[in-house]
């Protein structure tokens, strides 16, 4: 008696008992293939952020209070100095500290000396810049993202002139990050108005219009590397990410909202501003959220238009200012002059850091140190924006 | 507003105030005759398109203080002709009236004198998803005071009071007016959007399809408070339910195919229409 | 009758169903009246009893073609043709019990005439009985075949059976008068042409509601010509 026959007998009892193993075997092959990929995206995920958080974690983390590495975040870059004094001891401090020490301590033969550029002091100059880049871009972007979106989604009736404006919004996503870099720099850096003074004027001909009855011309000289240029780069690349979030959020709100508001004898932009734009806002600004902070992790859109590898000065300090000009003139050369600072950035920091250095033991825990820290930042951007729309789920039902 | 006398005859629009001519009298009465028509349509064609006609040559008369209902199969124009009453379809940049026109309350409402936005404060809608705004009952009902620019506390809290007793929810949720509307049942949520509709104090009343989200016992609390609401409004109610017509209106008209079949009172129309078609709907003999 | 098929097939098999069961019920109080009166012309006591018996069978489709009519009316919610025609089909089966009923009187009253001594005046029955049975028979096809028209003859007919039963009584008061000894015999005989009668009126009655199903117009106590003013 074989086992097929056996088989055959039992299943004649049993009409519900598999027909066959062959289709149960491939069932339980498939299902494995499919756990297996997953489990392969887990490992990588695991081996990056367990890599990040072994080196990154000791850099930023003390083990005596205050438990920070204080110095880590009150400090921009500076330069490292690796030094051995004569009774054989290995120091490391950043430049301006060295100089000081060097001061302090005029007797002291120094041995070894040797510096590792950028790998010293803390990380405070690229986090501001990065926070301000970011800051500028969720302005900028929510503003011209929203209005498009309430125009394509509210106003716009179904045509071909909005079928090209959407084709062009869904291939301004597939531009690659470098060439709205370079579109930044040749827009924002290069060409965008401002007023100036004659003795700044670095265009001619139509690009420099002198204003009516002043000394000052209106001159299509661009920004200059600047966080504004930056932030309006991002805007520009993060702009269909914001766009079709929020034309999602608007879609989300129901019909009847809009049409129960007609209907009570509102006119169109009273609707739109309450009983459509109050339910999507949050939606809109989650989404947004999210889609920012993918661009606040570019390096190529700022490193052409707003960012500095080396910078002492934070973006606020050292603003000059013209004492001759009235108090508003003094606020609003101050507010653009702000503006038109450029900065350090996280991303192009940890570009500089781990790709134009020589790398070498002194210079890893700046490496894993600012990593660490941009990650964690970037995933709890993240997270707030994952627990806003839960939040927000719960409370709007309809 | 001789439009309000014309659902409340006073005795002053009886007898004319005017000095007696026989020929005096009989056109003041011809004119009031025409003005207790609220609705009426003249021969009227609609397209969506501009092209392809869904509704064709339509002419009735609505009668001011009487619920009339629509019906006929899905996509046979009655949802349309009930949108085109307050304008609704402006929204659809493509849809006009292309043969015909409406009167409401005497004048025809797609003259290009005629805001769409006033219109609608006239001629309210109720949906047929209930559709209350997330926020509490009282903005709810006050909304369409609210954006008429009203912001006196006491003119808005005796508004909403009102209006929430005329839809007979004044005592389920005086308690709680600051509670979201959300909160309330599906017939309570419906009724909340009929206080949000008489609060703007319409003379018509569109429904277009009230009940049909609700379950029978909700659906029958939105009947009752229908028929109490016709001493007040007049009441155009587009339905699927064939019963639902017949509990609630007065007339009853039947479409099909974009065409009025047959206009008639409720009783005659589901009891003995004149058309085999109607015939043929109304006992469930399409094919 | 709308001829278009209902979407709903069990709807119409219950609207034929009930009707059939109707005409059956038609076919049997026929039946009853017939027998009845062919047991007295005959002097058969045996077809008397056939019709006494029968009424309860009568009696019991009467009951189960309400039930029917109730249950269409729950299930399907009929409206227009459908409705008018469950509503008249319950009504036309009570006016038929009652014509059950008139036979059955008939032949309890055939039974005693036949124990009593034969008079000749009982050939007056016959004409009243063969226009009676003609409405009845006619109502029941107009009913059947929803022909309106044949229905609206019935009230000329239902004239001239009052005729026939007028004279009827007044020769037999008239042979109370001559003849005192079989007095029990013509007042039962009386009697009887009075219970024809009375199935004409029923008979007529079943053709107003054929009329109503039809045309939709109540034409009771008002006859033919409110169907022509409203038309």
């Amino acid at each position: 008696m074989n086992e097929f026959s056996d088989n055959q007998i039992l299943n004649k009892e049993r009409p519900f008992a598999p027909q066959t193993q062959k289709r149960r075997q491939t069932d339980t092959a498939v299902s494995w293939v499919f756990r297996l990929a997953t489990y392969g995206i887990l490992a990588c995920a695991a081996y990056i952020f367990g890599d990040i958080i072994v080196k990154g974690a000791p850099v930023v983390f003390r083990a005596e209070a205050p438990f920070i590495n204080v110095e880590f975040f009150t400090r921009s870059p500076e330069t490292l100095v690796v030094f051995e004094t004569q009774d054989g001891t290995e120091r490391q401090l950043a430049f301006s500290d060295y100089s000081q020490w060097k001061k302090d301590n005029p007797g002291v033969e120094i041995a070894k000396e040797h510096t590792h550029s950028y790998s010293g002091g803390g990380i405070l100059g690229p986090l501001v810049g990065t926070a301000l880049l970011t800051i500028i871009c969720i302005v900028i972007a929510l503003l011209i993202g929203q209005a498009t979106a309430i125009f394509l989604n509210e106003y716009s009736s179904k045509g071909r002139f909005i079928n090209v404006i959407r084709l062009a919004i869904m291939n301004l996503a597939g531009v690659p990050s470098v060439v709205f870099g370079l579109f930044g720099l040749g827009l924002f850096c290069l060409f965008f108005p401002v007023i100036t003074t004659a003795s700044e004027l670095r265009v001619e001909g139509w690009r420099a219009i002198q204003l009516f009855g002043t000394e000052k011309y209106l001159a299509f000289q661009g920004w200059g590397t600047c966080m504004l240029a930056g932030g309006c780069t991002l805007a520009v690349m993060v702009l269909p990410v914001i766009i079709t979030a929020c034309e999602e959020s608007l879609k989300a709100i129901p019909m009847g909202f809009r049409e129960a508001s007609l209907a009570l004898g509102a006119t169109k932009w009273q609707t739109i501003r309450t009983s459509v734009l109050p339910y999507a806002f949050p939606g809109m600004l989650t989404a947004s959220v999210l889609g920012i902070t993918r661009v606040a992790g570019e390096t190529a859109p700022i490193m052409f238009t707003a960012a500095l590898a080396h910078k002492d000065k934070l973006p606020w300090q050292g603003l000059a200012v013209n004492p001759e000009s009235g108090f508003f003139g003094r606020m609003l050369s101050q507010v653009f002059g702000f503006f038109t600072e450029s900065v350090q950035a996280m991303p192009y920091h940890i570009y500089t850091v781990a790709a134009r250095i020589p790398q070498s033991e002194y210079t890893r825990p700046m490496q894993y140190g600012s990593v660490f820290v941009f990650m964690v930042l970037v995933m709890c951007l993240s997270a707030l924006s994952v627990f806003l729309r839960i939040h927000y789920r719960k409370k709007m039902k309809w | 507003m001789s439009s309000s006398k014309v659902l409340m005859p006073t005795e002053e629009n009886i007898s004319p105030p005017a000095p007696e001519s026989s020929a005096v009298t009989s056109s003041h009465e011809s004119s009031q005759e025409e003005t207790e028509k609220v609705i009426k349509v003249n021969d009227l064609n609609f397209a969506y398109d501009g092209k392809k006609d869904v509704l064709r040559d339509i002419s009735l008369e609505i009668q001011g203080g009487e619920v009339t209902a629509f019906i006929g199969p899905s996509g046979c124009g009655k949802s349309t002709l009930l949108r085109c009453f307050n304008r609704m379809n402006d929204l659809i940049p493509t849809a006009s009236i292309t043969k015909g026109s409406i009167e409401i309350l005497g004048t025809d409402i797609y003259d290009q004198y005629v805001d769409e936005i006033e219109l609608r404060k006239h001629v309210g809608m109720v949906f047929q998803k209930y559709n209350p705004f997330p926020k509490s009952i009282y903005e709810n009902v006050a909304y369409g005071l609210r954006i008429q620019g009203i912001k006196d506390k006491a003119t808005l809290d005796q508004s909403v009071e009102e209006s929430l007793i005329g839809a007979g929810l004044w005592e389920e949720v005086k308690d709680r007016l600051d509670a979201s509307g959300l909160g309330l049942s599906g017939g309570q949520q419906q009724r909340l959007c009929i206080a949000r509709t008489i609060a703007v104090q319409p003379k018509i009343i569109l429904m277009d399809e009230p009940c049909s989200a609700l379950d029978p016992i909700s659906t029958a609390t939105v009947e009752d408070l229908i028929t109490q609401l016709k001493s007040k409004f007049t009441i155009v109610i587009v339905t699927h339910n064939m019963q639902q017509a017949t509990r609630v209106s007065d007339k009853t008209a039947f479409f099909y195919l974009g065409e009025l079949i047959e206009y008639d009172s409720t009783t005659r129309l589901f009891g003995s229409p004149a058309v085999k078609q109607t015939e043929d709907y109304i006992s469930g003999r399409f094919g | 009758m709308n001829e278009t098929p209902h979407i709903i097939r069990d709807f119409d098999s219950s609207l034929k169903g009930m009707k059939a069961s109707v005409l059956h019920m038609a076919a049997i109080a026929g039946g009853n009246l017939d027998n009845a009166v062919h047991g007295l012309l005959q002097r058969n006591e045996d077809l008397c009893n056939d019709a006494i018996a029968e009424d309860e069978e009568v009696n019991a489709y009467e009951r189960s073609i309400d039930k029917e009519g109730m249950e269409i009316l729950l299930r399907f919610n009929p409206l227009a043709s459908d409705l008018r025609a469950v509503v008249a089909s319950m009504k036309v089966s009570t006016n038929l019990e009652r014509i059950a009923d008139q036979s059955e009187n008939i032949a309890r009253r055939a039974r005693k005439i036949i124990k009593k001594n034969e008079v000749p005046e009982i050939q007056l029955i016959k004409p009243v009985h063969a226009l009676a049975a003609s409405l009845v028979a006619e109502a029941v096809r107009a009913f059947s075949d929803g022909n309106s028209q044949l229905a609206l003859t019935l009230f000329d007919k239902d004239q001239e059976l009052d005729r026939l039963h007028k004279k009827a009584i007044k020769d037999l008061t008239r042979a109370i008068e001559k003849d005192q000894e079989n007095l029990r015999t013509y007042l039962n005989l009386i009697f009887i042409v009075r219970c024809l009668e009375r199935i004409g009126d029923h008979a007529v009655n079943i053709g107003e509601d054929t009329v109503y199903i039809e045309e939709a117009a109540d034409i009771r106590h008002i006859g033919p010509a409110a169907l022509e003013e409203e038309e």
